[in-house]
């Protein structure tokens, strides 16, 4: 029996990704008792958001206690990621957190792959001695992208690959279908990647011009694939437009303007020496690259360059760049092309017979060699601890839906969307103005404080928009507030950052129980104290 | 159907069975802490939603693409299909949890698309 070390080096490959990036953060598991592996807001919000589809059904809005108490506020982050992770809870019987942060880790794993694909068109060897630069998603800063929760981008990131990949797959019969699925995957989950498909698309074209390969059909169907995406996505359209669009219009609303675009999204920024030494290589398939980018099938070669060069656009600007740092992220999957064929072409000078079992063997070695030397494991870490979840757990559960929560200072809630888990209309006191308050060992009734939210667009007619935010202006989300005036408080006990704060929850906590107020709940780290009398005064 | 196509699907199904099950032990490897049950359910569930709809779509290439770059990329498929399908039916009123059933739809459209194409070559040819 022949033995295909090919598909064993991918099944190798998808394993190794699956284990440095999801297996290790999980704690080995697939189903927890709490979410584990979210490690900033943005992921949790994203929880927020598959978690009301699960509950209402759809997503047409954003859940209420997610908008500040408005309702009907516009829905339009992230369908495919969002959908995914809900009919995979339904079909697994797992909890919506476990499976969004799966299907997330899963999708770069699956980018590999697509690009292991992309990049077989040009070479087969050139694709297996691709793969250990891949690994660098979970390395060093682009690991970021997963663990600050940029994990739209990641999915998008997915469904651009798969368009590279169908992009130079055109002369296939109705390939149109595939190139149209991509991109809407892509709309349907990190639009502004729509850019560099359509850059991808007119660069695979010119290139074809050039070297004499172009056939009229290919660019039908590059037309035909836009033209029915467009039209099929054409209701999101009118979501993002309405919602996003208004919220990411870019630096000034100009496409390019040439004013270099800080790192401003609150995750570390990625530079390209991130590589370390393994730049050597990539720099040397970067420059080999030129000399084989008119070779036919040579996509995977262009959309590595593109997306070096899309890296870059915060030096143009505008809203073209503001999202340069953020695709930086991807580059171990963009750039593994040039890796790949540097490394194959130095080890062919020495080796004139070639072979893939040789790829094969190089690439396990490299793929080891780099977990050792540059893979730090990140295990079972979380913003949410067993007892948070068992607090907020207890109040979506035995508190009525209209009930109002108020959060006192707990270190967990700096990541403001940890407010979310109850399910239930919340805010999070002002830290700065409790700890001058504490500081004076005074209680007082009216302290700010402020809601968590999301994006607040509404719909005023069919092709109009409001906004919350900007109609109602930020003394309405953060403002001096009656503490007396809500349902629940939760009183964290214990914490690592500020033992003051927390002695103070406890006093102020003592004080409304001994004005009326009483324990509902309370575990090791929190205590959620009921109001029976509502606006009444609670201090005394 | 004719041989060929018949034959060729049962050996694929054959490879996908074996991935299935190649699959489980996989994860169940990976995710060693986890319980066998709940391991296989997830695999099930990504094979339900994802690869097989994406695999069937793929199948109209299959003469012009492997087994494995038509799984892969029909993976990738798979996930746009089920989740923008899922996001439009819910728009239109129908509860997500009912949704389990479009990969069978998906997969129903796939086979319709493949035969037909199947049934146009062999006209053209028979012309």
């Amino acid at each position: 029996m022949k033995i295909d070390f090919e598909k064993i080096f991918l099944v190798v490959l998808f394993s190794l990704l699956l284990w440095a990036g999801y297996a290790n953060l999980s704690g080995q598991m697939l189903a927890h008792d709490f979410p584990v592996g979210y490690l900033a807001a943005d992921a949790v919000q994203d929880w927020g958001w598959a978690e009301n589809i699960k509950d209402s059904g759809n997503y047409a809005y954003f859940p209420e206690y997610a908008s500040a108490g408005f309702s009907k506020v516009i829905a339009w982050y992230a369908p495919v990621l969002m959908h995914g992770s809900v009919l995979m809870s339904y079909a697994s019987g797992l909890e919506v957190y476990d499976m969004l942060i799966f299907l997330v880790y899963f999708f770069a794993a699956l980018s590999a792959l697509a690009m292991y694909f992309l990049i077989k068109r040009l070479d087969r060897n050139t694709a297996i001695l691709s793969a250990p630069l891949m690994l660098f998603i979970f390395f060093r800063t682009f690991y970021y992208a997963f663990l600050l929760g940029q994990w739209a981008y990641v999915s998008g990131a997915l469904f651009l690959v798969a368009s590279f990949w169908a992009i130079s797959r055109l002369e296939l019969d109705k390939s149109y279908i595939l190139l149209a699925i991509f991109i809407m995957g892509n709309i349907f989950t990190h639009p502004s990647e729509l850019v560099f498909i359509i850059l991808m698309t007119g660069i695979y074209i010119l290139i074809n011009l050039i070297s004499k390969n172009f056939k009229l059909k290919e660019l039908k169907s590059a037309i035909i694939a836009f033209a029915i995406s467009a039209a099929l996505s054409s209701y999101f359209f009118l979501v993002l437009k309405l919602s996003a669009a208004g919220e990411f219009s870019g630096v000034g609303g100009a496409l390019i303007n040439f004013k270099p675009i800080e790192p401003h999204y609150g995750y570390p920024p990625v530079y390209i020496n991130e590589f370390g030494l393994v730049l050597i290589p990539i720099a040397a398939g970067l420059l080999l690259s030129f000399l084989y980018i008119r070779k036919k099938n040579s996509a995977a070669l262009a959309a590595g360059l593109l997306m070096l060069a899309v890296g870059f656009f915060n030096y143009l600007g505008g809203s073209i760049g503001d999202r340069a740092f953020q695709n930086r992220f991807f580059w171990p999957v963009y750039f593994s092309v040039f890796f790949g064929l540097a490394v194959y072409l130095g080890l062919k000078l020495v080796i004139k017979e070639w072979k893939i079992t040789y790829s094969v063997a190089v690439s396990v070695m490299l793929m080891i060699a780099f977990m050792f030397i540059f893979y730090t494991k990140v295990e079972n870490a979380s913003l949410v601890d067993s007892q948070h979840w068992q607090a907020y757990k207890w109040i979506e559960k035995n508190t009525p839906k209209e009930s109002e929560i108020l959060f006192l200072y707990g270190d967990p809630y700096s990541q403001t969307s940890n407010l979310w888990f109850t399910k239930r209309l919340s805010k999070l006191i002002d830290y700065q103005d409790y700890a001058e308050t504490a500081a004076n060992g005074t209680i007082k009734r009216y302290y700010t404080a402020r809601h968590v939210s999301g994006y607040l667009f509404y719909r005023k007619g069919l092709f109009s928009s409001g906004n919350y935010v900007e109609e109602k202006g930020l003394s309405y989300f953060k403002n001096e507030t009656d503490i007396c005036d809500f349902d629940y408080y939760v009183f964290d006990k214990l914490t690592a950052q500020q033992p003051g704060l927390v002695q103070y929850n406890l006093a102020v906590r003592d004080n409304m129980i001994k004005n009326g107020m009483e324990e509902a709940f309370s575990n090791q780290l929190v205590s959620v104290v009921k109001n029976k009398n509502r606006g009444v005064n609670c201090i005394g | 159907m004719d041989n060929e196509l018949a034959l060729k699907l049962r050996k694929e199904l054959t490879y996908l069975g074996i991935i299935l099950i190649g699959g489980i032990i996989i994860f169940q490897l990976l995710f060693f802490r986890e319980n066998v049950i709940t391991t296989a359910r997830t695999v099930l569930s990504l094979y339900w939603l994802f690869i097989l709809p994406g695999f069937a779509v793929m199948y109209y290439w299959h003469d012009k693409l492997d087994f494995l770059e038509r799984l892969v990329i029909g993976s990738v498929l798979g996930i746009a299909v089920m989740g923008i399908a899922s996001y439009y039916i819910g728009l239109a009123g129908l509860h997500v949890k009912y949704h389990l059933v479009l990969p069978l739809i998906t997969i129903g459209i796939s086979a319709f698309f493949v035969l037909e194409k199947k049934n146009s070559h062999e006209n053209s040819e028979a012309r």
